[in-house]
């Protein structure tokens, strides 16, 4: 099943690829972060985040952008329910 | 009071020089009383696209020096009495000029014209920050690849630090062709991207190299691609609502027909 949709999924074209790699590159140039630190970050704000609640960790995104001249930074965490051992603060 | 703007990229080579030569030109035909200034010192250009370069005396250096009054240094376009230019030193270094002075130029042309069009140095430095302290208003020039965009990115950025605003966007040399195959990014892309206002596209046109080898920027002529598109855009700046007609890479409408709509002015 899996190769039928790879079969019917369109290669991707050029102008595709320079648009995702400059939407990497300008994530970086934008916050003046290098690579590291926003690794470095992206775990300190997920191990907190996993103290209350459960989340979908392959499908984590973060976005920076701009807008009317001000710089945003987008955390996308797909929330699968609340672990187990807070429940009793409820 | 005129309105001073400053036309930049980061990257060189994207064509600042030649929209800033035909948004003068354009303002001009359309009686508007228009300078535009050579900021880039050392490296002058922008006297040969306008085809004025046996006509200058004076710059925009000897008049910072008080080696001559601003007047005497404007050269007067040969075609068209209502535009000037105000030349770059070819012979002296960016250093040559500090802001401070860049912004009493600046106040003192904004006197005399409508228009005061500043072409911008490639780069980050001292040239540019010159180039942009006495604008009002920013536009910067990118063409559809990924080295230009993400300087386009970083100056935008660095615009907006210094207090200007959000700036305008001008796309250029777009082919369509390249486009449609999808091995150019479209105008949606680098929007989306960028997430700057558009003020207008350009197309690749090889009228732009003509017009720039005889001196005499494409937009005086009627039956260029590139011509009908600089028109629009100064249209735009005097504050016309010419829509711009987006092109989407994946539509069957007719290629030709969408060529038409997009350069027609409707």
């Amino acid at each position: 099943m899996l190769s039928l949709f790879k079969l019917f999924k369109k290669k991707e074209s050029s102008s595709q690829i320079a648009k995702s790699r400059l939407e990497i590159m300008l994530k970086h140039d934008r916050m003046e972060l290098t690579k590291d630190d926003m690794l470095e970050m992206m775990d300190r704000i997920l191990m907190v985040l996993k103290d209350y609640v459960n989340y979908d960790k392959d499908r984590v995104q973060m976005k920076v952008k701009r807008e009317n001249g001000e710089t945003f930074l987008f955390i996308s965490v797909p929330v699968i329910g609340r672990p187990a051992s807070r429940d009793w603060e409820r | 009071m005129g309105e001073v703007y400053v036309i930049t990229s980061g990257k060189g080579g994207v064509g600042k020089t030649t929209v800033t030569a035909n948004l003068g030109v354009g303002l001009a035909l359309r009686g508007a009383k228009v300078v535009t200034v050579d900021a880039d010192i050392g490296l002058r250009n922008l006297d040969v696209v306008l085809g004025l370069e046996n006509r200058i005396v004076f710059n925009i250096v000897d008049v910072v020096e008080g080696s001559c009054r601003l007047e005497q240094a404007l050269v007067r376009d040969k075609r068209l009495e209502n535009l000037f230019l105000l030349p770059a030193a070819q012979t002296r270094t960016k250093e040559a000029i500090t802001s401070e002075q860049m912004l009493e130029v600046c106040s003192k042309l904004r006197k005399i014209f409508d228009y005061v069009l500043i072409d911008s140095p490639a780069g980050i430095e001292t040239g540019f920050r010159n180039a942009a302290i006495g604008a009002d208003k920013a536009i910067v020039v990118t063409t559809p690849e990924v080295s230009a965009v993400r300087d386009a990115d970083r100056i935008i950025g660095l615009l907006e630090a210094m207090g200007k605003g959000v700036p305008q966007l001008i796309i250029n040399r777009i082919r369509l062709d390249m486009v449609e195959k999808g091995d150019m990014l479209s105008v949606r892309d680098v929007l989306d991207i960028l997430a700057v206002p558009l003020l207008g596209i350009i197309p690749d046109d090889e009228e732009v190299i003509v017009a720039t080898n005889k001196g005499e920027p494409v937009i005086f002529r009627d039956d260029s691609d590139a011509s009908r598109a600089f028109k629009n855009i100064v249209a735009r700046l005097q504050g016309e609502d010419v829509p711009i007609i987006e092109l989407s890479p994946r539509k069957n409408t007719g290629f030709w027909s969408k060529l038409r709509q997009l350069f027609g002015g409707r």
